[in-house]
C-alpha cells in the first residue's frame, strides 16, 4: 500500500544524495590545492553537502552512512576551523568515505551490511592524531542524565517518564506519545526541550503558538504541554517562572536545535532512541498490539514535508526533475510549431497580405517559435564539465596508484552538449585519460632524465567549432612508436610488408584504432597507447563523432574527438535522386565535389568492378545513389523540368581499356557486369554535370554520385518503423519545411550495399602511387634538364643540355673561312673551329644554301670549338629520359620525343674527343706530306 | 447480443472491414514518400501533425497486388500504431451484430487469409472483416519471399 510511495521517496532521497555527494568530491579537491588557504566557499560546501547527506540518509533509516558522514562531517568542520589542514592523506580518506557512501546509497537496503570499518578507522585516526575524540553521532550518544522510563497508556499511545535533571533543578516529566508517531520516527533525533515561559518566550516576544509553529518547522513536535496553556495560565506561569515541556522529533542535532529554537542548550535533552526501539519492539512481541497501517500513512504524509525543509537548504539553484520523455514530446511538438508556423507564412506569401499589421504579426510568431525551439533544446543539454570533473579524481587516485605525478588541466567544462551525448562520452574519455596515465607518461624520474618537468600535464579541453563540440585530450608524455605499431599490425596481418612501405605517418598512427591491435599487450608497453582505442573509436562514432590520434615519440599524444551538438538536430545536406529528396547528414560529407560535363571521361575510370574518380592523386570508389535505391536512373529535364530516364549505359571511355585490368579483376567485372552499369559518361542534359558527394565511413571514403545538390538544413532526426528499419541504407527520416518526409541516408548502410572493397582500392592507389614514384625516381636519375634544341638538317633535331653551352653565337655562312677541310669563324680574335655533325656522326647535312648560322660553343676548357647548326629551335626544361640502344652511334648520348620530335641528345665530350682525334690525324696526315 | 461497428473500404472488388475501435482517422491520400529497399507491403511514409506513419500497401499486403493512387484512395490511420493502411476507396461505417460474423470461406479470391478474422454477409455483398493486429505483425520471412526492394 505504502510500499511504492516509501520507495519513490527513498529513491528521490538517493537521487538527491548522489547528487550531493557528486558536488562534494570537486571541491574536496579543490581544497587539496590549495595549501595556504583554502577557500571557504568550498569548504561551507562540502559541509553543506555531507550534512544533508546525513540528515537525509538518518532519515531515511540508514545508519550506517550516518555514521560515516557524521565522522566525516567532524573532520570537516575541524578543516573549517582551521583546525586541521587538509593534506593528501586526510582528503584520501574524505574521499574514501565519499565513496563509500556513494556505494551504500546505490543500494540502500543492503547499505547497512556493507562493510564500511576502513574508512570509518581512517577518519577516527585522523582525528585522534589531532587529538579530537570523535564524538558518536548524536543519536547514539544517550544523555547521561536522562533518566527515561516508557510504558503504555493506551493501546496506541506510549507514556514517557522523564527525569530532567540540571544542575538547577531536578524535575520529572512526563509526555504522552502516538506509538505511530513513534514507529515512524526514522532517523529523526528524539528531544525534550524545556522552554522556560519568562525566558524563553516572553523575553523573546514569542507566544506560545509563534513558538510551536517555529518548531513544526524543523521538525515534528509530538506532545508538549504548551498546547494546553491558556493565556491567563500563561501570564501566571511567567510570573511563577514555570517551565513547559515539549518531547521534539527532528533530524537535527542538539546543538542545532538549541539554536533554531533559540533555547540554551542545557534546556534540550536528547532521548536514548535505542531504548524507546528495544521497548516498542520488546512490547510489541508480548502484547501484538495490530499495527496498524496508520503509522506508514503517518509517515507519508509527514515525510515529503520534512525532506522539502530539509532540502531547500541545501540545493544551491531552482532545479526540478523532467522525465526526458516529456522534453522529447515537447521537442516534437516545438518541430511541428515550426512547422505549423513554415507553412502559414507560405500560404500568407503567396496570396498576399491584407493587412499590413499581419507581416510584424508573423515576425513575432517567428521569434516565438524559434526561442520555443532553442529553449526546448537547451533544456536537453548539459554542461560537459559534468564528467569532465570527474577526471581530476581519477587523474588523483590512478597517479597515486602507479606512482607516477600527473596534473591534469581542464578547459571548457561549460561547453553544453545533449544529455545523451554527454552519457555515452563518460566510458571512451575515462579510457584516454586511463591510459595517458598508464601508457603514456613516463616515470617522474625518468621524465627529469628526459629533461621534462617530473608532473606529466593531461590537458582536457572542450571547444565549439564549426557547429560541433570538440575536445582533445593532450598528454606530454612519450608519444607513440609508429614503428612498433606497425611491426605489431604486420605480425597480425593487417598490414602487409608493401603496405606498410607506403603508409604515412598518420596513417601508421590510425593504426591503433584496428581492433585487434588495441588489445595486444606487447604495443602497449612500448607504444604507450592502444588499450581498446578501437572501443573509443566506435563508441565516439555510435554517438555520430569521429576521433582521430595525433602524436609526436617523445613529445606527446593527443586525441581529437569531434561530436554533434545533439542527436536528434542534425545538420544535413540535401540532394535529390529522381524527384525524391534524401538528406546526408553532414558528419559523414568530407567534401562535395562537381564533375563538369566534359571532363567525366578524363576523372572516372575503373578500378576491379567500382567506378572510381581521381581526386587529388587518390582514387575515390563511387557510388551512385540511384542504383544503391534500386531507382531507375534519371534526371530531370533542365528546361521541361521533366523527369527522363536517363539511358546511357556505355563502357566509359578509352582510358579505361587502357587501364590494367589484372585477370582477377576482369572477373569481377564480369561477375558485377550485369548489376551495375559502369558508365559515367558525359550526361545528357544540357548541364551534364555529375554531383558528387564525398562520404566519410570507418576512415575510408567513397564518393555517392546524386542528380542535384540543393542545400544544407538543420533536420530533426525521427526513428524508422520496424518495418522499414533493415534496409539498411537509411538511418532515419525527416520532415521538411514543407511537410513531406524525407529519407536521411546511413553512409556506412550505402557503403555495405554496395560492397565497396576499400582493400582493392587502396591497393590500387598504392600500385599508383608506388609506378609515380618509381618514374619520379627514374626523372630524377635522368637528370631534368633545360636542353637547347636545334636543327642541323632541318628535319633533324638535336639536344645539347643548357650547362654545357657557354654561347650562342650567330654567324654569315660567308664569314666562315676554310683552312683544308677544317672550317673556322673569327671569334673573339681568334679563330675557332667549328665541327659539322654531318662529319661526325650518320646525319643529313647541314644544307649547303643556308645564310644564317649559328655556332654553339660549349663549355669546354682546353679545346675551342664550335658546332654549327642551321636553327637554334629552343630552350625547355624536359623531363623525358634519353633511351639508348646498340643503334645508338657513338658522339650521342639517347634520342627522346621532345615535343612529338624525335632528338638526339648530343654528348658533347665525345665529339670532341672524335674531333681531336680527327685534327691530330690531320696534322699528323699534313706532317707526313 | 453485442454490437461491433467496422470501417469498410474497398481493394480492388473486395469490401474490407475492420473494427471501427482501432482506427484513429481517416485521411485523404497525404504526400507520401517511397521507401526504397522496404519491404514491398511497405508503400512508403506519411507525415501525420509530425508523427511518421508507416504506410502499408493493404493490397500488396494481402497478395492483391500493388495500388495505385487514384483521387479515391485514402488512408486509414490505425490507433496505438504508427501506421496506415492505404485503400482504394472508402465506404460505409457498418453495424454488424457480432453473431453474424462467420468464419472465413477456404477460398476468398486470393485475399491471403492470415489476415482475416471473418466475414459478414451485408444485403448486396460480402463484408471481409481483417484482424488489425495480424495486419501489423511484422513477418520476418516476409522480407525473404517478396524480395525486399520496391524498385
Amino acid at each position: 500500500m505504502t510500499g511504492s510511495n516509501e520507495q519513490s521517496s527513498n529513491s528521490d532521497f538517493i537521487t538527491e544524495s548522489l547528487e550531493l555527494l557528486d558536488t562534494v568530491e570537486p571541491d574536496l579537491l579543490a581544497m587539496e590545492n590549495f595549501d595556504t588557504e583554502i577557500p571557504p566557499e568550498a569548504i561551507n560546501r562540502v559541509l553543506r553537502s555531507i550534512h544533508s547527506v546525513k540528515g537525509l540518509s538518518g532519515f531515511a533509516g540508514l545508519k550506517a552512512v550516518t555514521e560515516l558522514t557524521h565522522l566525516m562531517e567532524t573532520l570537516i568542520t575541524k578543516i573549517k576551523d582551521g583546525e586541521m589542514i587538509p593534506d593528501s592523506a586526510i582528503i584520501d580518506s574524505l574521499l574514501a568515505g565519499v565513496d563509500k557512501v556513494r556505494i551504500m546509497l546505490k543500494s540502500p537496503r543492503e547499505s547497512n551490511e556493507v562493510s564500511y570499518k576502513d574508512e570509518l578507522e581512517r577518519l577516527k585516526t585522523i582525528l585522534s592524531e589531532f587529538g579530537i575524540e570523535p564524538e558518536e553521532p548524536a543519536k547514539s550518544r544517550p544523555d547521561a542524565q536522562l533518566q527515561a522510563s516508557f510504558s503504555y497508556a493506551g493501546p496506541d499511545i506510549i507514556r514517557i517518564e522523564l527525569n530532567l535533571a540540571t544542575k538547577s533543578e531536578a524535575k520529572s516529566v512526563e509526555f504522552q506519545a502516538q506509538k505511530q508517531d513513534l514507529l515512524s520516527l526514522g532517523g529523526m533525533l528524539l528531544y525534550a526541550i524545556r522552554v522556560s515561559l519568562k525566558n524563553d518566550l516572553k523575553a523573546k516576544e514569542r507566544t506560545t503558538e509563534e513558538f510551536l509553529t517555529q518548531m513544526k518547522s524543523f521538525g515534528q513536535c509530538l506532545d508538549s504541554d504548551l498546547h494546553d496553556l491558556g493565556h491567563a495560565e500563561f501570564e501566571k506561569g511567567i510570573e511563577k517562572d514555570l517551565a513547559c515541556h515539549c518531547l521534539f522529533a527532528t533530524i537535527m542535532e542538539s546543538e542545532l536545535v538549541g539554536m533554531a529554537m533559540e533555547i540554551p542548550d542545557e534546556q534540550i535533552f536528547t532521548l536514548d532512541k535505542d531504548m524507546l526501539e528495544t521497548f516498542l519492539s520488546g512490547k510489541d512481541q508480548k502484547h501484538p498490539i495490530p499495527q496498524a497501517e496508520s503509522p506508514s500513512s503517518h509517515q507519508t504524509t509527514s515525510v515529503p514535508e520534512k525532506k522539502g525543509g530539509v532540502v531547500d537548504k541545501s540545493s544551491p539553484a531552482e532545479t526540478i526533475r523532467v522525465n526526458v520523455e516529456i522534453l522529447d514530446t515537447l521537442m516534437n511538438l516545438a518541430g511541428e510549431l515550426v512547422l505549423g508556423r513554415n507553412q502559414l507564412r507560405q500560404m500568407l506569401e503567396s496570396s498576399g497580405y491584407d493587412n499590413p499589421k499581419l507581416g510584424s504579426f508573423i515576425k513575432t510568431l517567428d521569434l516565438l517559435t524559434t526561442e520555443i525551439q532553442e529553449r526546448i533544446m537547451q533544456t536537453r543539454m548539459q554542461p560537459i564539465g559534468k564528467i569532465f570533473n570527474r577526471f581530476n579524481r581519477v587523474v588523483r587516485d590512478l597517479s597515486h596508484q602507479l606512482s607516477k605525478e600527473v596534473q591534469i588541466f581542464i578547459e571548457g567544462e561549460g561547453v553544453e552538449l545533449d544529455k545523451s551525448i554527454i552519457e555515452g562520452l563518460s566510458d571512451p574519455l575515462t579510457h584516454l585519460i586511463r591510459n595517458c596515465i598508464d601508457h603514456g607518461f613516463e616515470d617522474p624520474d625518468e621524465r627529469l632524465q628526459l629533461g621534462k618537468p617530473r608532473v606529466g600535464k593531461i590537458h582536457l579541453k572542450a571547444f565549439h567549432e564549426g557547429g560541433q563540440i570538440n575536445i582533445s585530450v593532450a598528454d606530454d608524455g612519450r608519444g607513440i612508436n609508429t614503428a612498433k605499431l606497425v611491426e605489431k599490425a604486420m605480425t597480425n596481418d593487417f598490414l602487409s610488408q608493401e603496405e606498410a612501405a607506403v603508409i604515412t605517418e598518420k596513417e601508421k598512427l590510425n593504426l591503433i584504432f584496428l581492433p585487434g591491435l588495441s588489445t595486444a599487450k606487447a604495443v602497449t608497453d612500448i607504444s604507450g597507447r592502444g588499450v581498446g582505442m578501437d572501443v573509443v573509436k566506435t563508441n565516439i562514432e555510435r554517438l555520430g563523432g569521429h576521433a582521430e590520434i595525433d602524436s609526436v615519440v617523445g613529445e606527446g599524444t593527443t586525441v581529437y574527438i569531434r561530436l554533434p551538438l545533439t542527436l536528434t538536430i542534425i545538420d544535413s545536406l540535401i540532394v535529390t535522386e529522381g524527384k525524391q529528396r534524401f538528406a546526408i547528414p553532414l558528419v559523414n560529407v568530407r567534401e562535395l565535389v562537381c564533375i563538369q560535363a566534359g571532363n567525366a571521361s578524363q576523372k572516372i575510370e575503373k578500378v576491379g568492378s567500382v567506378d572510381v574518380l581521381r581526386l587529388r592523386e587518390r582514387l575515390l570508389p563511387l557510388v551512385r545513389l540511384a542504383d544503391i535505391l534500386g531507382l531507375k536512373r534519371t534526371f530531370v529535364h533542365p528546361e521541361t523540368s521533366n523527369e527522363m530516364i536517363d539511358q546511357r549505359v556505355r563502357i566509359a571511355d578509352r582510358r579505361q581499356n587502357n587501364s590494367k585490368i589484372t585477370s582477377n579483376k576482369k572477373q569481377q567485372v564480369e561477375k558485377t557486369a550485369e548489376k551495375r552499369h559502369p558508365s559515367l559518361e558525359r550526361r545528357q542534359r544540357r548541364q551534364g554535370d555529375i554531383f558528387v558527394v564525398v562520404l566519410d565511413v570507418r576512415g575510408n571514403s567513397f564518393g555517392l554520385i546524386v542528380n542535384d545538390l540543393i542545400d544544407m538544413e538543420e533536420i530533426v532526426v525521427k526513428s524508422l518503423s520496424d518495418h522499414i528499419k533493415e534496409c539498411r541504407c537509411f538511418a532515419g527520416c525527416t520532415i521538411m519545411g514543407d511537410g513531406r518526409v524525407i529519407m536521411i541516408l546511413d553512409a556506412p548502410g550505402i557503403a555495405d550495399l554496395a560492397q565497396l572493397h576499400f582493400g582493392e582500392i587502396s591497393a590500387e592507389e598504392r600500385h599508383r602511387q608506388e609506378e609515380k614514384a618509381h618514374t619520379q625516381q627514374k626523372k630524377d636519375s635522368g637528370n631534368q634538364q633545360s636542353v637547347i634544341i636545334f636543327n642541323n638538317a632541318p628535319e633533324e633535331y638535336f639536344a645539347l643540355r643548357l650547362d654545357e653551352v657557354s654561347r650562342l653565337q650567330m654567324v654569315d655562312s660567308e664569314t666562315i673561312s676554310r683552312i683544308g677541310k677544317q672550317e673556322f669563324i673569327t671569334y673573339d680574335g681568334e679563330g675557332l673551329p667549328l665541327i659539322r655533325l654531318e662529319n661526325f656522326i650518320p646525319v643529313a647535312p647541314l644544307p649547303e644554301d643556308v645564310k644564317e648560322l649559328f655556332v654553339i660553343l660549349p663549355k669546354m676548357n682546353n679545346l675551342k670549338t664550335g658546332i654549327l647548326a642551321s636553327r637554334i629551335v629552343d630552350s625547355i626544361k624536359i623531363d623525358e629520359r634519353v633511351q639508348k640502344n646498340e643503334s645508338t652511334p657513338p658522339g650521342v648520348l639517347g634520342s627522346a620525343v621532345v615535343r612529338d620530335k624525335l632528338t638526339l641528345f648530343l654528348d658533347v665530350q665525345e665529339l670532341f674527343k672524335r674531333f681531336a682525334k680527327k685534327a691530330d690525324k690531320m696534322t699528323k696526315k699534313n706532317v707526313q706530306r | 447480443m453485442a454490437i461491433k461497428q467496422f470501417v469498410t473500404f474497398g481493394i480492388n472488388h473486395f469490401l474490407l472491414g475492420i473494427d471501427i475501435l482501432v482506427v484513429r482517422e481517416i485521411n485523404k491520400v497525404l504526400d507520401i514518400t517511397p521507401v526504397q529497399r522496404a519491404p514491398n507491403y511497405v508503400y512508403g511514409l506519411v507525415n501525420l501533425r509530425g508523427q511518421i506513419i508507416t504506410v502499408f500497401d493493404l493490397g500488396v499486403r494481402l497478395g492483391l497486388g500493388p495500388r495505385k493512387i487514384t483521387p479515391q484512395s485514402h488512408n486509414v490511420f490505425l490507433k496505438n500504431e504508427l501506421i496506415s493502411l492505404l485503400v482504394d476507396s472508402i465506404g460505409d461505417v457498418v453495424q454488424v451484430n457480432e453473431a453474424d460474423v462467420e468464419l472465413a470461406p477456404a477460398h476468398l479470391g486470393g485475399v491471403e487469409k492470415r489476415y482475416i478474422s471473418g466475414v459478414v454477409k451485408l444485403k448486396q455483398e460480402l463484408l471481409i472483416i481483417l484482424s488489425g493486429p495480424k495486419i501489423l505483425e511484422y513477418y520476418k520471412k516476409d522480407r525473404g519471399k517478396n524480395g525486399d526492394c520496391i524498385g
